[in-house]
């Protein structure tokens, strides 16, 4: 029975623990549809920013702020790209001057004797009454009759010249005072000028010169001028004199005379030059003052001073004046060197000339002695090197020895002594030049020596200038076959070159897909002057060195343009060229749309010659400038391409997930005024490039979503009448299903101008456009 | 969104940290005899479910009974809870779209969107009880924490989960409300309870059948503290306008909700109010920082459980294989009269307004649209609140009226029960509910139970339990579900005895 209990209990709790209502594991999947307006009627127009205005291009955003420009006049826009351009360095073109060192001895010369005495109260030696006379002094006195003359001796008086030792003389005449003090007039004096060479020696004298005086009243003085041929020899000087005189006894007679006083003596007063020019001295010499001139020459082979207003001016340079060596036994009290076409500003006027002094007190040169060497820095002086010559001076005064203590004043001097040193014009560098500058070849890149000298290639990045043209990066890349129709290339510069100057160039455009175009001149009839840019074979001196790959860039692929002359005044800039489709084929040039330029060249700086002016450093800043009006037409081929990244997707449920999205729909309703259709497909691709799938699904056999473009007026171009249409963009759950594993989006899209014909863009083109999505979303529990 | 967030997480945060009653008292026995045991439960529990109880004596247990955590029920359900329309849609591998998802809400909701459907749950705790049994009367002394939860959803609401913002189905306004409330407190008891004097006692003995009868009358007074409490009624009708070509489409919210709070959290939420009248850009997070430091201090009450029990000793031939000792016991209880009062700080905090998304981002990112319409729902709309000062809230407890009996046949034990809610609080129902329930106490100490209940908030449930049950000890565990939950919802419950100590 207990058996049949416990049974019976637990069936009952089975039966009832079986027929509970318990929950079962879940499974199951929900269903959702999602509607989501995107965009209601929303306008977009074209161009704008900074409004209430919805734009396609914010040019307010600093991306686009100095992409686009608008011309008011034409409602046209432009995109318009301006790059610095790099253009090399045009200082190559200054032309550089030297000179080679110089030089210079200055001779003292011909040597000018005055005074041979310095004084000595006026007496440099007499002769006494008695010998001159031969009458007794103590026999006669004032007022005795002059007895008739009988004799009449010669006296030698010993001159006492204390300046004076010898010297040979080369003209000029000795002056020798006689004062007549024996009491009586003299009809005449005998003067005879002795030289002894060695006083020592006797009989060694030699007689140089005789000459008289004439009459002579008693005390009164006269002048012999004694005159030297030259070579005449002169030595511790010495003068024999003798007198006549004429007297009568007989006191009415009229040639009667009494001594006047006492007879004393024949004085001789002073002795000195008289124009007397030595060629060698021993004597007390005063200030002797020589001068002599130079030139240092400048290299002719790039700058010509043909005209004496020709001139540079220096950056930098130093004049370097070497030791100077003084060979004479004389002090040089003041030296002066001067360079009268070496000028200093502001006037440059002739007063203002270099002068470089040596003098006492600072670097006075000592006699037979060197003066320590000079520089001086030349900075701001103009050189007025006229026939490429530089002149300069130099003027010396010697000291006066007979200021010198005694012992010390007698010198011997020659007249070919002399100064010497050296002039050397170095380093100069210069801030301005007007002149005669010669043609010059300029490279404007660097030239990579593993090339060869002088060869510039065009493939070798470190010889030529690579400009990113980063406005059309994006474009070159995602754009194929767009044809501007009014592009233009414009090199703006600024520059204080005032030399014609003409480059010839290598532009080299390079898309984004790597396809190439030269930018070259147009062979039209009628283009010169400036507007003719084509690189002609007469041109092809002026472009050798320019090759691609080692060979010769063909004149084909080239241009040439003049940069105009700066003039501060008449012409400051900045300045402006420009290509269009007249006169080069920058049309081609640009609708590669380019993202870099190569560019190869070189400048001829005043490649006609003849004088001109050129300031150092020469400013040259040109920018690069791309401008694109949005006038363009499209062809068959014209294609937008664009690949974008999008990590997102990875984030929609995999087929492992709980959710997945079983339908999608983009309906866009639009009304493009916008003068450009579209037709549009996009590819999802994975990280391998494979292609996940397409929109529309049948892409690959050509399907696309079709854009229409606005109606273009037939004249202006300009869109008057906005298309209307709808676009439905469906995914099935196939497609949504792999969407998760696409990693880029490639957006294809063909461009449509109407029948493929040029269309241009205004700011207010708008496109109106209303999207919105449904999606529907299963999620597995 | 953050400031909803904050308000939601103050409705179920408040779930998580309370405990749940239920409106007939049940431990592990009574739970898994069904749910009932108005003549059946002894010791303190009686308190609770039928103070004359404190007079029994089942079995040979001791007079004293002493329980720490003695009882720890749980329990859930309602007509949201329909394990019927779920394991029939929900598990058999359907997509629920088109026809199929029609039906499923009709089978949970019916046909009209304000139907609505709740969920209500209930946890007890008993921290603390203690019995004396004398011969002529007895006491006790019993804690007891409840906290009852109510979710109510509309159909719309399980529309808008199930067919999102689908323009087809809400192209016209569609109510989509829900409900939330959380009452808490905790009670302390006291009963008493006492033999009747029976008047013409030999003339009842002289009926077939009975040897004997007794009759005990009890009474348990209880001092209730309010915990915490709080409100959430959202209501709003909803409209998906579709998207045709240039046509703008659009998702209309026309809502409004209110919640109910009190101390510190209505302190907190009505200065964020004032704050934003002023700051219209103050935000919630900078005022709400709840600490629970108000527990216990937000309300009080007064409640009474009373009840009566009469005891027959009776011989029935026909079941005498069960055992010699046949026990009749015939109960009738009203638990759970009076109510809590919560009076700190009340207040009320509605908003209320049409919300129209049109989903056009206009000059901003997707991410940036939603961004800052978030925000803007947060703080602006939802979160965009003012709130008002509310006179004190009484809470009526959930009484109910209870009538039991049962028949003890040595160590079979038979329940049944009967009872209806005189409100709805809670798990609590006016619908009448019918119990019945059986123990067998193998070898005298393993009891297994098992029972049923037909009617209340739920569909008809079954329960078991099975434990061990000595002299001085209790460890014993039940627990209950429904077996058809397809028409008025789903139950589940547990319980446990705790620790039981008899003395």
């Amino acid at each position: 029975m207990r058996n049949f209990k416990l049974l019976t209990i637990w069936l009952f709790v089975g039966v009832t623990v079986l027929n509970c209502d318990l929950p079962k594991k879940p499974d199951f999947t929900t269903s959702h549809s999602v509607e989501a307006p995107i965009l209601i009627n929303k306008e977009f127009q074209f161009l704008g920013g900074g409004g209430s205005v919805e734009v396609l291009i914010d040019t307010t955003k600093s991306e686009f702020d100095s992409l686009f420009t608008l011309d008011a006049s034409t409602s046209l826009i432009s995109v318009s790209v301006e790059e610095d351009f790099d253009f090399g360095d045009l200082n190559d073109a200054i032309p550089e001057i030297s000179t080679d060192p110089t030089s210079f001895n200055a001779q003292v010369g011909e040597l000018v004797l005055g005074s041979f005495s310095s004084g000595s109260g006026g007496n440099l030696g007499e002769a006494n009454f008695e010998d001159l006379t031969g009458i007794g002094s103590g026999t006669v006195s004032q007022g005795d009759p002059v007895p008739p003359q009988v004799i009449s001796p010669e006296v030698t008086i010993d001159l006492d010249t204390d300046f004076f030792q010898s010297a040979t003389f080369k003209r000029g005449s000795l002056d020798i005072v006689l004062e007549n003090n024996l009491g009586f007039n003299l009809d005449d004096i005998t003067v005879t000028l002795i030289s002894d060479p060695d006083p020592n020696v006797g009989g060694d004298e030699i007689d140089v010169i005789t000459d008289n005086t004439g009459t002579i009243l008693d005390s009164e003085g006269a002048t012999v001028s004694l005159g030297f041929s030259e070579g005449d020899q002169l030595a511790n000087p010495q003068v024999r004199v003798s007198i006549t005189w004429t007297s009568s006894i007989n006191p009415l007679s009229g040639d009667y005379q009494e001594f006047q006083r006492g007879p004393v003596s024949l004085v001789v007063v002073s002795a000195g030059g008289n124009g007397l020019v030595a060629s060698q001295v021993q004597a007390a010499v005063e200030s002797q003052d020589f001068s002599s001139s130079n030139t240092s020459t400048f290299d002719a082979t790039e700058f010509v001073f043909s005209d004496p207003g020709h001139y540079v001016e220096l950056e930098s340079g130093t004049l370097n004046i070497d030791e100077i060596v003084n060979g004479l036994d004389l002090t040089i009290d003041s030296l002066i060197i001067s360079f009268p076409n070496i000028l200093r500003g502001p006037n440059y006027l002739p007063g203002d000339s270099l002068r470089i002094r040596y003098i006492p007190g600072f670097d006075q040169i000592l006699r037979s002695n060197t003066a320590p060497a000079k520089e001086r820095d030349l900075s701001g002086y103009r050189l007025y090197a006229f026939n490429n010559q530089i002149e300069y001076n130099i003027y010396a005064i010697t000291e006066n020895t007979q200021d010198s203590p005694p012992g010390d004043q007698v010198r011997l001097i020659n007249e070919t002594q002399e100064i010497a040193s050296g002039v050397q014009i170095e380093n100069l560098k210069i801030a301005e030049a007007f002149g005669e500058i010669l043609p010059q070849t300029v490279s404007l890149g660097e030239d990579d020596p593993l090339n060869g000298l002088e060869i510039w290639d065009l493939n070798n990045d470190l010889e030529t200038e690579i400009t990113e043209i980063d406005g059309l990066q994006d474009i070159s890349t995602q754009i194929d076959g767009l044809e501007f129709t009014q592009a233009t290339l414009s090199i703006n510069y600024e520059s204080n070159i005032g030399i014609p100057t003409t480059v010839y160039a290598v532009f080299l455009g390079v898309n984004g897909d790597g396809e190439e175009v030269f930018l070259s001149g147009k062979d039209v009839t009628g283009l010169s002057g400036v507007n003719d840019v084509r690189v002609k074979d007469s041109d092809i001196g002026s472009v050798q060195g320019l090759v691609r790959n080692g060979i010769d860039i063909p004149i084909s692929q080239m241009i040439k343009f003049e940069l105009e002359a700066y003039d501060p005044v008449s012409n400051p800039g900045p300045f402006s060229l420009t290509f269009d489709s007249t006169n080069s084929t920058v049309t081609d040039f640009l609708n590669n749309l380019p993202s870099e330029i190569r560019f190869l060249g070189k400048a001829i700086v005043n490649e006609s010659g003849g004088e001109a002016s050129i300031i150092s450093p020469l400013d040259f800043d040109p920018k690069i400038s791309v401008d694109l009006p949005l006038a363009f037409k499209t062809t068959d081929g014209t294609i937008f391409t664009d690949t974008t990244e999008v990590d997102a997707l990875s984030n929609l449920p995999t087929p492992e997930d709980n959710a997945n999205f079983t339908e999608g729909i983009l309906q866009i309703s639009y009304e493009n005024g916008l003068p450009l259709g579209f037709s549009l497909s996009l590819t999802f691709v994975d990280s391998t490039g494979a292609i996940v799938t397409t929109l529309p699904e049948d892409a690959s056999t050509g399907a696309k979503y079709d854009l229409n473009g606005a109606i273009v007026d037939d004249v202006t171009r300009f869109a008057i009448s906005p298309t209307p249409g709808t676009i439905q963009i469906a995914l099935n759950d196939e497609q949504l299903s792999e969407l998760y594993r696409a990693t880029s989006i490639i957006i294809e899209s063909n461009l449509r101008t109407t029948q493929n014909t040029e269309v241009k863009f205004r700011p207010t083109d708008y496109i109106k456009l209303s999207v919105s999505a449904k999606i529907s979303i299963e999620n597995d529990f | 969104m953050k400031n909803l967030r904050i308000i939601l997480t103050i409705c179920f945060g408040l779930s998580a940290a309370t405990l749940v009653a239920q409106s007939r008292h049940y431990n592990s026995a009574t739970l898994g005899m069904g749910g009932g045991g108005t003549a059946y439960v002894d010791g303190y529990h009686a308190n609770f479910l039928n103070p004359a109880n404190l007079m029994l004596q089942q079995a040979n247990r001791p007079k004293r009974s002493l329980g720490i955590v003695g009882g720890l029920g749980f329990r859930a359900g309602g007509s949201l809870l329909n394990f019927g329309v779920y394991n029939q849609y929900l598990t058999t591998g359907l997509t629920i779209n088109g026809q199929v998802r029609e039906d499923m809400l009709n089978d949970w909701f019916g046909s009209n969107d304000s139907n609505t459907r709740e969920l209500a749950g209930t946890l007890s705790i008993v921290p603390f009880g203690f019995s004396n049994r004398g011969n002529k009367m007895a006491f006790s002394l019993a804690t007891r924490v409840r906290t009852t939860q109510d979710l109510t959803i509309n159909k719309g609401f399980m529309e808008l989960a199930f067919y999102g913002f689908d323009s087809g189905n809400f192209s016209s306004p569609v109510p989509v409300n829900f409900n939330y409330r959380a009452l808490s407190f905790a009670e302390v008891s006291v009963g008493f309870a006492m033999e009747l004097p029976i008047p013409l006692t030999g003339l009842v003995e002289k009926l077939p059948f009975i040897n004997g009868i007794k009759v005990y009358a009890g009474a348990a007074p209880k001092y209730i503290v309010g915990i915490q409490s709080t409100e959430l009624d959202f209501t709003s009708n909803l409209t998906v306008n579709s998207i045709s070509g240039a046509t703008e489409g659009s998702i209309v919210h026309d809502f409004n909700y209110s919640l109910y709070t009190y101390g510190e959290i209505s302190d907190q939420l009505t200065a964020y109010s004032n704050a934003r009248e002023i700051d219209p850009d103050a935000k919630l997070g900078d005022f709400f920082d709840y600490s629970g430091s108000d527990v216990g201090t937000l309300g009080s009450g007064f409640g009474l459980d009373l009840g009566i029990t009469a005891e027959l000793d009776v011989s029935l031939p026909a079941l005498g294989f069960f055992g010699k000792r046949q026990i009749l016991r015939l109960s009738m209880s009203m638990t759970d009269l009076g109510s809590v009062n919560y009076n700190s700080s009340p207040s009320r905090v509605t908003a209320g307004g049409i919300v129209t998304i049109d989903g056009d981002v206009g000059d901003k990112t997707p991410n940036e649209y939603f961004s800052d319409l978030g925000d803007s729902l947060q703080n602006d709309v939802y979160g965009g609140f003012s709130s008002e000062a509310l006179s004190a809230q009484k809470y009526q407890l959930p009484g109910m009226y209870n009538f039991g009996a049962a028949l003890t046949l040595g160590k079979l034990t038979t329940t049944l029960d009967y009872g209806f809610g005189f409100n709805d609080v809670g798990t609590n129902s006016k619908r009448s509910a019918l119990t019945l329930g059986t123990e067998y106490r193998f070898f005298g100490i393993l009891p297994v139970r098992f029972g049923t209940r037909v009617g209340g908030y739920s569909s008809a449930t079954y329960s078991a339990g099975l434990g061990l049950d000595l002299r001085f000890l209790e460890l014993t565990f039940a627990a209950s579900t429904v077996a058809n939950s397809g028409e008025n919802g789903s139950s589940a419950a547990v319980a446990w005895s705790g620790l039981l100590i008899r003395f």
